[in-house]
């Protein structure tokens, strides 16, 4: 019986998110005729699993919440840093640049977590891992007029990331069911939070107030 | 019980080929009577898991994975079934469909169902 090559079938299966990655992988697998078929068969079916496992694992008032919070780390930045930037032709955009790209890489993230790995350090993964690609587009985007100012950048990813965890932290991105069934659920964010987990909000939100203070005293 | 939603005319098509093939419903096998169902249109092996994991958000079916198999290169396969939810939805669409059918008949008279008929038999031949 004809198989797909397994170097292909290990790349493309990497593009399918683990949580559904077995068995898309494994129909694919039985479907095989030819290698150029296998190849756009997975082709065409990825962008359907991967927009079903977003539906699945974001909720849109959590997603919007941590627009908003986003948004508003790097333009509280800016308001207390350099206050051109508010006044500025692009300045909104330059500072809703980075905020984008942090939450499309939360958006992803939670899509291809593995419902695997049950770490309580999980939620924070993404935004690190957001931040960290905001950083990479402002170097990749030196020399234009669309970056931030380094002090800028650097206060707004700070509050964001702190923001953005806590926020995680209190309302956990769904792995294994349906976001709205989580927001059905009638037990309240409390009984979720570990006691890992409601430490680190404590220390998140006096850096936070810290952060602010220090800012403040700065201007 | 909740009242269910109702159902888009692909879900009532994916739920149809899940009920008929029983205990066999799985990724590969509900996508190919879907396209029995579904024809002329071609279905796309991805719209059928979009709306398996719509109709099970809406607790109209579940599903479970099965053993590996060598057949499928030693993966499992994703089993699914109706749940009550889902049955009574699906024969409210049934019944739904009778009565249009009931109505279409009822005024362009029984030649023209029959001519229908023969038209349906003709496409999906």
């Amino acid at each position: 019986m004809a198989t797909p090559p397994k170097p292909i079938e290990h790349l493309l299966g990497f593009l399918i998110p683990p949580a559904c990655r077995e068995e898309v992988l494994g129909d694919l697998h039985e479907r095989f005729l030819s290698t150029p078929r296998y190849v756009m068969d997975v082709l065409t079916t990825i962008p359907f699993v991967l927009i079903s496992r977003i539906r699945r694992t974001t909720d849109a008032v959590v997603f919007l919440m941590e627009a908003i919070v986003l948004f508003s780390s790097y333009f509280a930045a800016a308001s207390l840093l350099d206050h051109n930037l508010l006044t500025d032709a692009l300045g909104l955009f330059r500072l809703g640049l980075p905020a984008g790209i942090v939450l499309l890489t939360l958006l992803f993230a939670d899509a291809y977590a593995n419902p695997r790995n049950r770490s309580p350090l999980k939620p924070l993964l993404g935004p690190a891992l957001g931040v960290a690609l905001a950083w990479l587009s402002q170097a990749v985007l030196t020399g234009t007029e669309l970056t931030l100012p380094r002090f800028a950048m650097i206060a707004g990813s700070s509050l964001a990331l702190l923001l953005v965890s806590v926020l995680r932290l209190l309302f956990a991105p769904a792995i294994n069911v349906p976001a709205h069934w989580q927001k059905q659920s009638v037990v309240s964010f409390r009984i979720h939070l570990s006691g890992a987990a409601l430490r680190i909000a404590a220390v998140a939100i006096v850096i936070i107030v810290l952060i602010v203070y220090q800012l403040g005293k700065r201007n | 019980m909740p009242k269910p939603d109702s159902l888009g005319q692909f879900e009532q098509v994916v739920m149809t080929a899940i009920l008929s093939l029983r205990e066999d419903a799985y990724g590969v096998t509900i996508h190919s009577k879907v396209q029995d169902l579904a024809k002329p249109k071609a279905v796309s092996l991805g719209a059928i898991y979009v709306t398996l994991d719509r109709l099970e958000d809406k607790g109209m079916v579940s599903s479970w994975l099965s053993d590996p198999t060598p057949e499928r290169g030693g993966r499992a396969k994703r089993c699914y079934r109706l749940e009550a939810l889902g049955e009574q939805a699906l024969q409210e669409s049934a019944a739904t469909a009778k009565r249009i059918w009931d109505a279409v008949t009822e005024v362009l008279g029984k030649d023209w169902s029959k001519e229908w008929g023969k038209g349906w038999g003709k496409q999906v031949s």
